[in-house]
């Protein structure tokens, strides 16, 4: 009983916050609304017994969500937010998108034939998920993941407009790099 | 023993606790100052509390163009997030909820505070909040990876996430003893993620209280509060990550947690008086290139350790 | 029964001190009591109970001081020590004022009206709050970023008196910065150091630069040092404690690290303001007697210097850059920085 009411407060709160990121006038607002949306997913995967995937989710949402908020404001034009503000763009287009898509998931939802709970839940929720989704190809999956940092870094490195010429000399002699804002090392 | 889950009644007890611990915090940090400006430490017990009576009468202030909700929603989290985050911390052998990734539970809790110092920040519509907010933003990318690193080594000692299985793990050697390192790097980011002593950068004097510059009346007294009981639990998870738990002889396991926790806090607190603020320009690049790598070499030591024992 | 009253009076007061050119010695006194009676200095008006000015304020400062005034919450109380000798009863009577709930109240209650007038007059204003936007500009990466008008000062804690530092900042880095004197004396020009101990103009200095490097602490004992020596304490039980102080702030590697690389004027500066600010607080702390540029030369020097040095940096450097070059504003006259006099 409890798990229902919490299910649906989390359901309903998840998908009101979602939408209230469209309504909120206010990009710091909007990131927050968004954050809350995350936040009601992560207890509903708790409830699913999936409490390390769950405690996770708040973890990294929240993180991820501040770091976005710097960038959202840094970059979106009325960045304080001050003055009335809109994230919705071609709003006709947009609500059929939306609106087919969540269709055709609820229908999902519906008419899949979904196969009846059988024996107990394994000990460890987290670990069976892994297994089921991953299977042999952890190793894979891990190298995959390496990769994917890999890119992000090298990535970071071609954007950055400042290379080690920039800042050791055409030589690469200079002792102290030649920085806007030196760093604690001084290297 | 270890692990057990305590009756509902004593949940009430949790932000007792905290409150307790952090008022003591307080009280040191006034008795270090008056001590610093040749006054009586003695009148130093109550000014916590006058502090506090203080901040009830004055006035809550509105500022112009400020995002009322976001600016208080900003300070009570704080407090909210001390009081979820210790719901994990075993007091004796008994933690509230002993769950089974209570050291993820923790990080999580710890990291809400990020989201509360931006929305102070934010919210109140000033310069210095909004360059507070940022500041502690930075401090957090920072001081972040080197914390989860150092609780990566305790879970990794213990190989399990819950909170009950690293203390009982801990009963030959503790933790502090078998990976100084990450218990270092603990306690430094503990300072960091209370924004405390050196890590104040973000409520710092030189931007006239950065995230709080606005604040008031009890808006500030509740963050104020906060701020204190999260000292306090980040004081208290050091004793079941590295300091053993409750293990000590002769008095009851409840009491050594509270000695070991009071012991932690006195030496935040001291640090704290003893140390200038640490620039985050500065500290971001010291804590990727020598923190971050300490952590990692860390964790290869104790999963060498943990392999071969 | 009477609570607001019952909590008042339990309350510590916290100030907010505000120093016009010229009110040093006022500053000083203030600054004593306030130490000795274990009160608080508020970092920002919104903390504060009690506003304080120090010195002469001239026509420029006194509306800044109305500005802060106006931003402090209340309960509060407004207090003038213009002369030293005058601080401890302005100070008795400031708190008596602040305990006196019924003018409290009536003050409250006045404001409140004051504001509800004003929000009816301008209602349907565009802008929320009526304030402006933001303009924008390129940074130093090239990417446009708001540009955010701020002034630093002069009703700032630990900074020099009457300093106005206009900024343009863009997150918190400075982009376009111009120093300018508010209430610059014309003529009389004589610094309050003159004829008192060189080493507590550097004390004052130093107090000043760790308040700001986040070290209230050392802050607070410096100045209690620094009281020591006007009042002509010289026995062996202050040098001691001098001795100590002094070690213990010229070995914190934390604040070395803070402050090096900061601020690098070249040589062509006064030769007390040359080298980075860690440079500039290790040599007033030098026990061989360097002291700070409480001279009008060096003053003129420090406020010319300003602008080019903190453009570029962050706030936290910008305060730090400022601290470490001291300028004696009632040292300097009618002194108008960048040579427009």
């Amino acid at each position: 009983m409890t798990e229902t009411v919490v299910f649906a407060v989390c359901a309903v709160g998840a998908v009101a916050s979602g939408a209230a990121v469209f309504a909120v006038d206010s990009m710091a607002r909007a990131t927050f609304a968004l954050l809350a949306s995350f936040l009601f997913t992560g207890t509903a995967v708790l409830l699913l017994g999936l409490s390390y995937l769950g405690v996770l989710v708040v973890l990294m949402m929240v993180m991820e969500m501040m770091v976005m908020a710097v960038f959202m404001v840094m970059y979106m034009m009325n960045p304080a937010g001050l003055m009335p503000m809109s994230m919705v763009h071609n709003r006709n287009g947009a609500l059929a998108v939306s609106a087919g898509v969540f269709l055709l998931l609820a229908a999902g939802v519906v008419l899949v034939p979904w196969p009846e709970a059988g024996g107990a839940p394994p000990a460890d929720p987290a670990f069976a998920l892994g297994e089921a989704v991953m299977g042999r190809h952890m190793l894979v999956m891990m190298l995959v993941g390496m990769v994917l940092f890999a890119t992000m870094v090298a990535a970071t490195v071609l954007a950055t407009s400042r290379g080690r010429y920039d800042r050791y000399g055409d030589d690469l002699r200079r002792e102290h790099p030649d920085d806007p804002i030196g760093g604690g090392l001084g290297r | 023993m270890n692990g057990t889950t305590a009756p509902l009644w004593a949940a009430p007890l949790v932000p007792a606790l905290l409150l307790a611990l952090g008022y003591g915090a307080a009280a040191g940090t006034a008795a270090l100052r008056a001590r610093a400006a040749g006054a009586a430490p003695s009148a130093a017990l109550a000014a916590p509390a006058r502090e506090s009576a203080r901040l009830l009468v004055q006035r809550r202030r509105t500022v112009p163009g400020a995002d009322v909700l976001l600016w208080r929603l900003g300070g009570a989290l704080v407090p909210v997030a001390a009081v979820l985050g210790a719901l994990v911390v075993p007091l004796g052998p008994t933690a509230v909820s002993d769950l089974s990734v209570g050291v993820v539970w923790f990080n999580a809790m710890e990291v809400l505070v990020w989201a509360a110092l931006w929305m102070l920040g934010w919210g109140s519509n000033s310069v210095w909040g909004l360059v507070g907010g940022y500041r502690f933003l930075v401090q957090g990318l920072s001081y972040e990876l080197p914390h989860m690193f150092a609780l990566t080594c305790a879970a990794l000692g213990a190989g399990s996430l819950r909170v009950g299985d690293v203390v009982a793990a801990q009963e030959q050697v503790w933790f502090a003893a078998l990976m100084p390192a990450a218990f270092a790097v603990y306690l430094v980011s503990a300072m960091a993620m209370a924004f405390w002593g050196p890590f104040g950068a973000p409520v710092g004097r030189d931007l006239a209280g950065g995230a709080v510059a606005e604040l008031s009346g009890v808006d500030r007294l509740v963050l104020g509060v906060g701020r204190y009981m999260f000292l306090a639990l980040v004081a208290a998870m050091a004793v079941p990550l590295f300091l053993g738990g409750d293990a000590g002889p002769l008095l009851p396991g409840w009491v050594w947690t509270l000695a070991k926790t009071a012991g932690v806090l006195g030496l935040l607190v001291w640090l704290g008086h003893r140390l200038p603020a640490v620039r985050m320009d500065r500290f971001a690049e010291a804590a990727w290139v020598v923190l971050v790598p300490v952590t990692l070499l860390q964790a290869l030591a104790v999963a060498v350790y943990v392999l071969v024992r | 029964m009477d609570v607001t009253g019952w909590l008042l009076r339990r309350a510590v007061p916290r100030a907010f001190v505000v120093t016009a050119v010229g009110g040093t010695g006022a500053r000083l006194a203030v600054e004593a009591e306030l130490r000795e009676r274990g009160w608080y200095e508020a970092a920002s008006p919104a903390e504060a109970d009690m506003l304080v000015a120090c010195g002469h304020p001239c026509a420029e400062l006194s509306p800044v001081l109305d500005r802060v005034w106006d931003q402090m919450p209340g309960p509060r109380v407004r207090a003038a020590a213009a002369a030293p000798e005058r601080a401890a009863g302005v100070l008795d009577r400031a708190r008596a004022e602040l305990l006196d709930t019924a003018a409290q109240r009536r003050d409250a209650e006045e404001r409140d009206g004051a504001a509800r007038g004003r929000a009816r007059e301008e209602g349907g204003e565009d802008m929320p709050g009526g304030l402006p936007m933001a303009d924008r500009g390129e940074d130093r990466d090239g990417l446009t970023l708001d540009r955010l008008h701020v002034s630093l000062g002069p009703a700032l804690p630990a900074w020099p008196a009457g300093l106005s530092l206009s900024t343009v900042v863009q997150g918190d880095v400075v982009q376009e910065a111009r120093v300018r004197l508010v209430g610059a004396r014309e003529g009389g020009s004589s610094s309050f150091w003159e004829g008192k101990p060189a080493r507590a103009a550097s004390l004052d200095a130093a107090q000043n630069l760790l308040a700001v490097a986040g070290w209230p602490a050392a802050a607070l004992e410096g100045r209690r040092l620094r009281d020591a020596l006007l009042r002509g304490e010289d026995g062996p039980r202050t040098r001691e404690r001098l001795r100590r102080w002094t070690l213990r702030v010229r070995r914190s590697r934390l604040l070395r690290w803070a402050t090096a690389g900061l601020g690098e004027a070249d040589g062509r500066a006064p030769a007390g303001l040359r080298g980075d600010v860690a440079d500039r607080w290790s040599r007033w702390l030098d026990p061989d007697g360097g002291f700070p540029p409480y001279r009008a030369d060096a003053s003129r020097a420090a406020l010319d210097l300003l602008p080019g040095l903190v453009i570029g940096q962050e706030l936290a450097a910008v305060r730090l850059i400022v601290a470490s070059l001291a300028p004696d504003t009632g040292a300097v006259g009618a002194y108008a920085p960048g040579g427009s006099a």
